[in-house]
C-alpha cells in the first residue's frame, strides 16, 4: 500500500521539524513548508492526501492557505494546528478538522488513520 | 445676606459694574440659554451673579448664592488654596481652563461633591474686572472614563492570555514531541540531532518568554556602571548578523562615533533593547533590506539610532506600538518594546520613533550621561 502524502505547514522551525520526524516514523510521506506561499508553491507541484496547516502564520495565514488548497484540490484533507484559536474562526473554516498545540500526536494519528 | 437696598449703598464700583452687565437683558437671555452653569465673581471673591444651570447643579437659589464668596461652592479641603489661585487670577485674568491639568470638583448644597470642569473669562468693566465661571458637570464623563479604563484593562488581560497561550504552547508542542521521539528509538543521526536542538532551543525559548514577562510585570531597577555602548552595540549587531534565520542578504552598517562619552547603563539591560531594537529592524526588512546603526553624542548625553528601510509602522500603530501586548508579527509576545521603553525610562533616558508607511523605521534612544 502506497504511504499517505502529507505536507506540514508552520513557520515554527522547531513544531515543524518535530512533527516532519513523528509523522515520518509513523509511515507517512513527508514534505514541509515554512510559509503558506511556500505551501502554494509546493501544492502547484503535486497534490497531496493531507495539508497539516498552522492558523497563525504571516503574511498569509493558515486559513487563506486553506481556502486556497481547497480550491486547488477539493478533495484533499485539511488539519488545521493552533496554539491560539478562536472557535468560531474554525468553525467557518474550511477544513476537515482542528488539532490544539501541544500535539496529542496519538490522537493527530487516529485522526489521520480513521 | 446683604439685602437689595443696603447691598446698593455700600455697593462698590465693581459691583455696580456687575450689576450693569447682568442687568443688560442680552447678558440675561444669553446666560440663561448657556447649557453650563454660569457664576460672576467679582475680585473680592463675591458671587454677583448665577444662572439657573448653576442653582440646578449646587442645589442653591440665587437668593442663597449672592453675596457669598465663590469658595462656598469648592470643597474645604481646598479652599485656602482657592483664595490664593482667585487672587492671583485677579491679578492676570486670562480666558481659559481652570486646574492646568488637575482634577477640580464643586459642592453642592447637600455637601456632595461633583467632578467638574471650569473655564474662565475675564470681563473688564469701567469699574473693574469680573471672571465669569462656566462650569461644567463632568460626572457621567468622569463614570464613561472609568467604564473605559475597566474595558482597556479587560482587552489587556485578554491580550496577555493571548499572548502568553501562543508563546507558550509553540515550544510546549516541541518539546512534548521532542520527548516522545526520544523514546521511539529509531531515528536517524541527523533526526537526534534536530530533537536534541528542539529539546534546548524550545526550552530557553520558555524560559525567555517567562523572562520578558517578569521583567514587564516587576521592572529591575537599573544597576548602572560606566561602560563602553559603541563595544555594546557592535557585539549586539554581531551576534543578529550571524542568526541566519533573521539576517538572510540584510546590509548592516555601523556608524559608531569614536568620541562618544561613556554613559553609565546597566550592561544586561542595554543589552536586552538593543538586541530587541535590532532584531526588529532584521524582521522589518526580511532578510534583503538595509539597517543602519550609529551614535553621537548629544547635550549631556548620547544618542543610539538604529534605523532600517523595511516597510514601516502605519501612523495608526506607531504610539500603540509601544503598548504591551500589541504586536504586529504573528509570532511574539508584544513585549520587546514596552520592555525597551520601561528600561530606557529607567535610566533617566527616553526613546522615540520615526516612521511611517514605506519609509523605514528609525528608533532613537537618548541616554543622559
Amino acid at each position: 500500500m502506497r504511504s499517505q502524502s502529507v505536507l506540514i505547514v508552520d513557520d515554527d522551525l522547531a513544531g515543524r521539524a518535530m512533527l516532519r520526524i513523528s509523522l515520518k516514523q509513523a509511515g507517512f510521506d513527508v514534505d514541509s513548508a515554512g510559509s503558506a506561499e511556500e505551501a502554494l508553491r509546493r501544492l502547484q507541484e503535486r497534490r497531496y492526501d493531507w495539508l497539516l496547516t498552522d492558523a497563525k502564520m504571516e503574511p498569509m495565514d493558515g486559513f487563506e492557505l486553506s481556502r486556497r488548497a481547497k480550491t486547488l484540490y477539493p478533495g484533499m484533507r485539511i488539519i488545521m494546528t493552533s496554539a491560539l484559536y478562536n472557535d468560531r474562526d474554525i468553525l467557518v473554516a474550511p477544513i476537515d478538522r482542528f488539532v490544539p498545540k501541544p500535539i496529542r500526536f496519538d490522537s493527530l494519528l487516529n485522526a489521520m488513520r480513521a | 445676606m446683604n439685602k437689595p437696598h443696603s447691598a446698593a449703598r455700600k455697593a462698590s464700583s465693581v459691583e455696580r459694574g456687575a450689576e450693569r452687565t447682568r442687568s443688560d437683558p442680552r447678558f440675561r437671555w444669553a446666560a440663561e440659554a448657556a447649557p453650563n452653569a454660569l457664576i460672576m465673581v467679582g475680585a473680592d471673591g463675591k458671587i454677583s451673579y448665577v444662572n439657573g444651570q448653576a442653582e440646578k447643579l449646587f442645589g442653591y437659589s440665587r437668593k442663597e448664592l449672592f453675596g457669598q464668596t465663590i469658595e462656598l461652592l469648592v470643597p474645604k479641603r481646598v479652599r485656602e488654596h482657592h483664595i490664593k489661585y482667585r487672587q492671583d487670577y485677579f491679578q492676570q485674568p486670562t480666558t481659559r481652563a481652570m486646574g492646568q491639568g488637575r482634577e477640580l470638583f464643586g459642592v453642592r448644597k447637600d455637601g456632595a461633591e461633583i467632578p467638574v470642569e471650569i473655564g474662565l473669562n475675564s470681563i473688564t468693566t469701567e469699574d473693574g474686572t469680573l471672571v465669569l465661571a462656566s462650569v461644567i458637570d463632568i460626572t457621567e464623563r468622569k463614570r464613561l472614563e472609568r467604564k473605559l479604563a475597566q474595558t482597556e484593562t479587560l482587552a489587556m488581560v485578554g491580550s496577555m492570555v493571548a499572548a502568553v497561550a501562543h508563546e507558550i504552547r509553540n515550544p510546549l508542542n516541541s518539546i512534548v514531541m521532542a520527548a516522545k521521539l526520544l523514546g521511539a528509538g529509531d531515528l536517524s543521526g541527523e533526526e537526534l540531532d534536530q530533537v536534541r536542538t528542539a529539546l534546548t532551543n524550545e526550552s530557553q525559548r520558555l524560559n525567555r518568554t517567562l523572562e520578558d514577562f517578569l521583567q514587564f510585570a516587576r521592572p529591575r531597577i537599573p544597576k548602572k556602571e560606566p561602560g563602553d555602548l559603541n563595544a555594546l552595540i557592535h557585539e549586539v549587531l554581531l551576534a543578529a548578523k550571524t542568526d541566519t534565520a533573521v539576517a538572510g542578504r540584510t546590509v548592516t552598517k555601523e556608524r559608531l562615533d569614536p568620541r562618544l562619552p561613556r554613559a553609565a547603563f546597566d550592561g544586561d539591560q542595554m543589552r536586552q533593547v538593543l538586541w530587541n531594537l535590532i532584531r526588529n529592524a532584521f524582521q522589518a526588512v526580511e532578510g534583503k533590506g538595509r539597517i543602519e546603526v550609529r551614535t553621537e553624542p548629544h547635550d549631556g548625553g548620547v544618542t543610539i539610532v538604529v534605523e532600517d528601510n523595511g516597510p514601516g509602522v502605519p501612523d495608526d500603530q506607531r504610539e500603540r506600538i509601544f503598548a504591551p501586548f500589541f504586536t504586529t508579527k504573528a509570532k511574539g509576545t508584544g513585549l520587546g518594546l514596552p520592555i525597551c521603553r520601561s528600561i530606557v525610562t529607567a535610566h533617566g533616558g527616553e526613546i522615540r520613533i520615526d516612521s511611517g508607511p514605506n519609509r523605514g523605521t528609525r528608533f532613537s534612544i537618548l541616554l543622559p550621561l
